[in-house]
């Protein structure tokens, strides 16, 4: 390379804001769930990336470089609130009220309806769009923790492991926080989306 | 030894649906034991409730994903002209003080 040509001539933190902080905004919404929140987090990467600018090496994209750093400032916001939420009750799932899907002996206690073979609605497109809507809206009702379980698995495909480490719970606690989440998700999509 | 053994086992094989779609929801994130897959698949064969359960909880799955991806790759919603301000003077500032 020859030395008059600067070096990392494809990235320039001015071009940052204009070129990927609304796509940076919404990966952050999609999992914060909160859009004061995502913003902070936007700002805060982008803050972060200005500031370390050396470590991105041209190897992936922008973007990618960019959203990777925008994932750390999101995974910090979940341990620090899933710390705040373990000195209350939700996270203490000993003293949790009994899932109320299950009778007491364990047997179902509502209906579990047949979906439509066609998985109506959810094959992208505007639809889709109408779907996140339901879903956030069902998402809403769970315990912010349980919440954010839910999303670290399904949105980002961690594994339970690296779950258990950012929300500081054991495995057999994440793997009840899935468990009522989904349940409770299942029923709520099932009215407010499949049967509809 | 062996009679807590085999008690273990007898719970597992006949735990209710309770415990049934805790192992299917787990199913979904970790490979599960030997016992509790064959527990699992007998279940299966005559509770149509949690038949019902395993296919919706899939069918779920598929649907958020597919909305997540639908949405990384649309443009709304996007970041608000004044938040967008906030961040570029916030940027300015940040880098006026590196020099």
């Amino acid at each position: 390379m020859p030395e008059y040509y600067p070096k990392n001539t494809a990235t320039n933190p001015s071009d940052w804001l204009e070129r990927h902080g609304d796509a940076m905004y919404r990966f952050a919404l999609m999992r914060i769930r909160d859009s004061e929140a995502a913003e902070e987090l936007v700002q805060e990467a982008l803050l972060a990336a200005c500031k370390n600018q050396a470590t991105f090496s041209g190897q992936s994209s922008e973007r990618t470089w960019l959203i990777a750093i925008l994932k750390n400032k999101i995974m910090d916001e979940m341990r620090r609130r899933a710390k705040v939420a373990a000195r209350h009750e939700e996270m203490d799932l000993e003293h949790l009220a009994p899932d109320p899907t299950f009778n007491r002996r364990g047997l179902w206690a509502v209906a579990v309806e047949r979906w439509p073979e066609s998985e109506a609605g959810t094959s992208g497109g505007a639809e889709s769009g109408e779907f996140w809507a339901a879903f956030q809206g069902c998402l809403s009702g769970l315990p912010q923790t349980w919440a954010d379980a839910f999303v670290l698995r399904e949105l980002d495909g961690a594994s339970t492991e690296e779950i258990c480490k950012l929300l500081g719970v054991t495995s057999t606690n994440l793997w009840t926080m899935l468990h009522r989440g989904r349940t409770q998700l299942r029923a709520c999509l099932e009215q407010n989306w499949f049967l509809k | 030894m062996m009679i807590r053994r085999i008690a273990t086992i007898w719970k597992i094989l006949n735990a209710p649906c309770r415990e049934m779609t805790l192992l299917l929801s787990r199913e979904q994130d970790d490979p599960l034991p030997a016992l509790e897959v064959f527990a699992l698949r007998l279940h299966l064969l005559y509770c149509s409730a949690c038949r019902r359960y395993k296919r919706n909880i899939g069918v779920m799955r598929r649907a958020v994903r597919r909305a997540a991806d639908a949405l990384d790759a649309s443009s709304t919603p996007a970041l608000s002209p004044e938040s967008r301000r906030r961040i570029k003077q916030a940027m300015d500032d940040s880098s006026d003080l590196q020099g």
